[in-house]
C-alpha cells in the first residue's frame, strides 16, 4: 500500500502513532462516558459537558492530520491525503443529507450514534486504499 | 504537463528509488510524476532540474 501506511516517511510514522493514540483515547472516552451516562443518568449542564468531551478527541484527530500535513516533506503524499479527506467529507455529507432527508419524512429511524465519525474515517481509509492501489510501484525500475 | 523524466532517468541509468532518494520524496511520487498522474510543484520541479543539471523546460513542457 502506498498511502500513509506504506513506505512510510518519518512524518507518516509519527502520524500513525499519534492517530492510533488519539483513536484509542477517543474509543476509551466514548466507552467511559456512555457507561457513566447509562449508570448515573446525568441531566442538564452535566450531560452537555459529558457529551462535549468526545468532541475534543475528534478535534485532536484533525490536529494530528494537520501536523502530518505540516511535517510531510513529500508533496505527493500530502496531495493524496488532502484528496482522501475531500472524498471523505463529500461522501459523509452526501450520506448525511440522504439520511436526513429520509428521516425528515419518517421513512427511517435515526441512524446509530457516531455513524458520521465512522463513515468519515472509513471512507477516508477506503480512498487511501484505492490511491495506494493506483500508485503502486513494481519491481526495481 | 508532459515531462521527459522517465527517458532522462533511463539515460543516466538511475532507478526510481535512486531518484526518489535524491529528491527526498517517495518512489510513488517519482512514479506518479513520470506517468503524468501528478504535476510537481515549482520547487520540486526546480529540484528535479537541478539533479538532472538541465533547464526546467527541457524536462517539463506544456501540453498545449
Amino acid at each position: 500500500m502506498d498511502g500513509i501506511c506504506s513506505h512510510p516517511t518519518k512524518a507518516a510514522r509519527r502520524y500513525v502513532q499519534r492517530m492510533g493514540a488519539v483513536g484509542l483515547v477517543y474509543l476509551a472516552t466514548v466507552w467511559v462516558i456512555t457507561r457513566y451516562i447509562h449508570q448515573h443518568h446525568p441531566t442538564g449542564t452535566k450531560l452537555f459537558a459529558l457529551a462535549a468531551v468526545p468532541a475534543f478527541d475528534v478535534i485532536a484527530m484533525i490536529v494530528v492530520v494537520g501536523i502530518y500535513l505540516r511535517d510531510e516533506v513529500d508533496e505527493f503524499k500530502r496531495h493524496q491525503l488532502i484528496v482522501s479527506i475531500l472524498w471523505a467529507i463529500g461522501f459523509t455529507l452526501a450520506l448525511m443529507a440522504f439520511m436526513d432527508f429520509l428521516q425528515s419524512y419518517k421513512s427511517i429511524t435515526a441512524p446509530p450514534p457516531f455513524m458520521e465519525f465512522c463513515v468519515f474515517w472509513l471512507s477516508m481509509a477506503l480512498v487511501q486504499a484505492i490511491q495506494a492501489f493506483r500508485s503502486r510501484v513494481r519491481g526495481n525500475e | 504537463m508532459n515531462n521527459h523524466l522517465k527517458e532522462l532517468r533511463a539515460l543516466r541509468g538511475w532507478s526510481q528509488a535512486f531518484l526518489a532518494e535524491q529528491l527526498d520524496v517517495s518512489r510513488q511520487s517519482v512514479n506518479a510524476i513520470e506517468t503524468g498522474r501528478y504535476d510537481p510543484s515549482l520547487p520540486l520541479a526546480f529540484r528535479i532540474a537541478k539533479i538532472f543539471a538541465l533547464p526546467i523546460e527541457q524536462i517539463f513542457e506544456d501540453e498545449a
